[in-house]
């Protein structure tokens, strides 16, 4: 998969724009949940090309996420 | 993405060819002529092994050879592409870069081959070399295959660099329907990223139950006890530690006090203690006192000398001389003491009878006349007894009391005894004399009362040293109690905070799953039937089934169903079997699904099709090239000059970059009128285009054709 | 024990000439003043005095009848003293070569008062025998010289 998705970005960007979300819905919230989808989006493209410890990324990325609802 | 220019070195029969590509907006099209067996699907390759390296070679590059055949065995070379380009970066999270907006590159890539028996070879590992053009030069980018990835992604390969006939996979296949339909659905699942994003949404949930698994939950009572008995022990403490501080302060002061009295005393007592000096000089004094009744005593005695027995006796010598001899013959002569008395007391006593022969018994005359003579005597013999008693007395006298030798002896005692105590006394007194100047040399001072408040501040600071150990000790007491306290509230507290942040990270990956699948939901949902409907639109208007709304051929519609079967539909609904389409229509619904899924997908790549146009008549070729033109970025074809006839118009309107690839050896057998090291057998460039001919790219016929002769330099 | 004491009751004499002198050398001063010590109060009593000055005048052999002697005392103060009445009393009966001397007692004061005023003036010089001394070192140093 190519990464620099025009389409698939705008999508996510939406989503994250307008989604109802479980956490604390601030504006800053939003922008890193928008940034935390795609970077796990990049993540497993590129465990899509070589293994990695993909789910510990992905659960890094949650912990930020969780901590920028704080 | 956008190609500038590539370079190729030994790619096969490219032994050094470099095409310039258009990047015109407006005339998007780069044609390669070529005939065939001229090197146009090598230049593909070349193109895909540049970009993609050695898994973008058939069989990823296993058997499938780089070199030119000329090369013998033990020959080594050098493969290279340089690929020059440009890509324009979307405003997006998902860059893991720093680039700009647009970045231009130039990618090299090259490996060694070496020729060994039995057509076989040795290849290296191959070297990638990514640079970033900036205003101060070339930039090497540290991690060239992940900002390729970035830009290309490693499966559009297929989708982007076309073999007409090899892009037939996706409405035909020899491995039947299953394989088709996989071509098609791993073409829109790359594409629209759904494997990436459906295994996204695959790890989230699982981290999310993993995350509700770890969550537990806790009595906050415990914690809220705990904290109150944490308070109260902090407060204590706290109240302690301002006591032990003043207690220290306090005891600090005093050790100063003390040190400065201990400083003053030092001084005083290095000038003189004066206390002990009078300490000493009083027992001088005593001892003086002692010596002086000691010598009154002896001058009392020695006084007392010259009015006693022994100086009468030595003054009176001659006087007692004489009167113990005086009365030594009275004695003898019985006259003193009378000797009768004592006689007639014996007589009495212890005789029966008298000297004169009368019995002697008591009351008779005799005996009465006895006890008369006795009471007689012992009347008048008091004298008697006295003078008897100087007899002896004057012989004492005689012998010890009357020799001056003695005299002298006892007197000389006396007096050597008052002066020894009479030195002993001058000594002392010189002794307390200078004591007393000692004394009086020491400035007054009030060293007794120094020593005492040192004394008293000493007591104190031993008080204040117990308080404040005492107070210590409490409170490491209080500390162990505390620090205990606080690792229990510490681990219940972690648990609620840990549970907190649990929930909270359960949040977050609840709203990433939420996204992602709605994500999923929408690029299925939606963007699958825009590239279906994409596909219907340019297939139609390729093969210009439609005039306007009205639809003209029996073909009515394309599309791609939820199975990923491409379908082509006839009036009625009725299917087509693909296989029932001839090779044109086949084409252009490749074409046409290609262009679609770049186009929903809003890719930007360029377009590199290998002869698009084979089996299309002119019609179908020109509304085909129409398409392509309007619908990509950038169009790079490699088309024979069959292909070419009929488009010449459209090329020469859209096409910004004209070469021709000729292969040298196809003189003089196919009609290559030069010779251009045709035993090389090697591809040659020029960049003649399809109304162009040169001494490189003459084919017989060339020059009578109506196409121009281009100068080669 | 009851002690001898022949001249009890008996006056002890100095001539008058000693009168105020004698005190001047004793510790007990009848007349009120403090002893100055043995030093210059060689002599405790008066008495002490007497007896050294009479035994001072046996030693020079003479007795002077004093005409105008003093009482300064009773023979009473000898009873502690058994050495003064002993030579007292061996004097007498050498002086008399009469034993029974010791029987009068008024015989026995005349003669220790005659050969006492002959010796206080040999007392008195022995005394003051030299000027830089206190008058006890004089008498050790006249005693020394001339005993």
């Amino acid at each position: 998969m190519a990464l620099d998705r025009k389409k698939l970005v705008q999508i996510v960007k939406d989503k994250c724009a307008n989604i109802e979300t479980v956490n604390n819905s601030t504006e800053k919230y939003r922008t890193e949940l928008y940034a935390a989808v795609t970077d796990i989006i990049y993540q497993e493209s590129l465990h899509q090309e070589k293994a990695t410890k993909i789910q510990q990324k992905i659960k890094d990325i949650i912990s930020r996420l969780s901590e920028a609802s704080n | 993405m956008i190609l500038n220019k590539v370079k190729i070195e030994n790619f096969r029969i490219l032994r050094d060819v470099e095409i310039e590509f258009s990047s015109d907006n407006k005339k998007p099209l780069t044609i390669l002529r070529a005939q065939n067996e001229s090197g146009k699907t090598t230049m593909l390759r070349a193109l895909q092994w540049g970009l993609f390296g050695k898994y973008a070679l058939p069989k990823s590059g296993r058997n499938y050879r780089l070199y030119h055949l000329d090369l013998n065995v033990g020959d080594e070379i050098k493969v290279s592409v340089e690929l020059d380009f440009t890509h324009v970066w979307s405003e997006s999270p998902l860059l893991k870069t720093t680039a700009k907006k647009e970045s231009s590159y130039v990618l090299k890539r090259s490996v060694f081959e070496k020729v060994m028996k039995n057509d076989d070879f040795e290849r290296k590992e191959e070297s990638v070399e990514l640079l970033e053009v900036t205003p101060n030069g070339y930039s090497p980018v540290a991690n060239p295959v992940d900002r390729l990835k970035s830009i290309l992604g490693s499966n559009l390969k297929d989708l982007f660099f076309t073999d007409g006939d090899d892009a037939l996979r996706f409405i035909e296949s020899a491995d039947g329907n299953s394989a088709r339909r996989g071509h098609v659905k791993k073409a829109i699942k790359d594409m629209l990223s759904f494997e990436v994003i459906k295994d996204s949404i695959e790890h989230v949930k699982i981290i999310e139950r993993s995350l509700r698994q770890e969550s537990t939950s806790i009595t906050s009572g415990d914690a809220q006890k705990m904290l109150a008995v944490l308070d109260k022990l902090e407060d204590s403490m706290e109240d302690r530690q301002v006591a032990i501080d003043d207690l220290v302060d306090q005891k600090d002061e005093t050790d100063r006090d003390i040190r400065k009295i201990e400083i003053r005393i030092d001084d005083i007592l290095e000038k003189g203690d004066k206390e002990e000096l009078k300490k000493r000089k009083d027992a001088l004094k005593r001892n003086e006192d002692q010596i002086d009744n000691n010598i009154k005593n002896r001058y009392t005695e020695l006084s007392k000398f010259y009015y006693g027995d022994i100086i009468g006796g030595v003054l009176c010598k001659e006087k007692i001389d004489i009167t113990y001899n005086f009365l030594v013959d009275l004695k003898n002569k019985g006259v003193f003491p009378k000797a009768s008395l004592p006689f007639l007391k014996e007589l009495l006593a212890n005789e029966d009878d008298c000297i004169c022969g009368r019995p002697l018994k008591k009351g008779t005359k005799h005996y009465t006349k006895i006890e008369k003579m006795i009471k007689e005597e012992a009347e008048n013999d008091e004298l008697g007894d006295r003078i008897t008693q100087l007899r002896g007395i004057s012989k004492d006298y005689l012998m010890q009391k009357t020799k001056k030798i003695i005299f002298d002896n006892e007197s000389e005692e006396l007096i050597t005894n008052i002066i020894e105590q009479k030195t002993n006394q001058e000594d002392l007194q010189v002794e307390i004399k200078k004591v007393s100047n000692e004394i009086d040399s020491i400035p007054d001072s009030n060293l007794k009362e120094l020593r005492k408040q040192s004394k008293d501040l000493t007591e104190t600071r031993t008080s204040l040293n117990k308080q404040i150990s005492r107070l210590r000790f409490e409170q490491d007491e209080d500390k162990k109690d505390y620090r205990y306290t606080k690792t229990q509230y510490d681990a219940i507290l972690k648990k609620e905070d840990r549970t907190k942040k649990i929930l909270s990270k359960i949040n977050a990956a609840q709203d990433i799953a939420n996204v992602l699948k709605d994500t999923y939901a929408l690029v299925e949902n939606e963007e699958v039937p825009k590239v279906s409907e994409n596909l219907n639109n340019l297939f139609l208007t390729i093969i210009k089934a439609t005039d306007g709304d009205k639809n003209l051929g029996l073909i009515q519609k394309a599309e791609v169903n939820r199975d990923y079967d491409i379908e082509v539909f006839g009036p009625k609904n009725r299917k087509y079997d693909n296989k029932d389409l001839n090779g044109a229509s086949r084409r252009a619904l490749t074409l046409s699904f290609v262009m679609s899924l770049a186009k929903v997908s809003e890719f930007v790549a360029p377009n590199v099709i290998d002869t698009p146009f084979g089996m299309m008549d002119e019609i179908v070729k020109e509304s085909c090239l129409q398409t392509l033109i309007k619908e990509c970025h950038q169009v790079i074809l490699f088309l024979t000059r069959a292909e070419i006839n009929d488009i010449e118009d459209l090329l020469d309107k859209n096409a910004g970059s004209f070469h021709t690839i000729t292969n040298s050896a196809h003189y003089p057998s196919k009609n290559l009128v030069h010779d251009n090291n045709s035993q090389d057998k090697i591809s040659l460039i020029c960049k003649c285009s399809h109304r162009e001919y040169c001494n490189l790219c003459e084919l017989k016929g060339d020059s009578s054709s109506g196409m121009k002769k281009r100068a080669t330099k | 024990m009851n002690f001898h004491n022949p001249l009890q009751g008996k006056a002890l004499n100095f001539p008058k000439e000693y009168k105020d002198k004698v005190e001047t050398y004793c510790a007990t001063k009848p007349g009120g003043g403090e002893s100055e010590g043995p030093e210059y109060n060689p002599f405790k009593r008066q008495v002490d005095l007497w007896f050294t000055s009479f035994c001072l005048g046996v030693n020079s052999g003479n007795r002077t009848k004093s005409k105008n002697a003093y009482r300064f005392i009773t023979g009473e103060v000898l009873a502690q003293n058994n050495h003064m009445i002993e030579i007292i009393e061996m004097v007498a009966i050498a002086e008399t070569k009469e034993p029974l001397i010791i029987g009068d007692t008024q015989k026995l004061a005349d003669i220790s008062n005659e050969y006492a005023a002959t010796g206080i003036a040999i007392l008195f010089n022995a005394l003051k025998y030299t000027k830089d001394q206190t008058p006890l070192w004089n008498l050790v140093e006249y005693f020394k010289d001339n005993l």
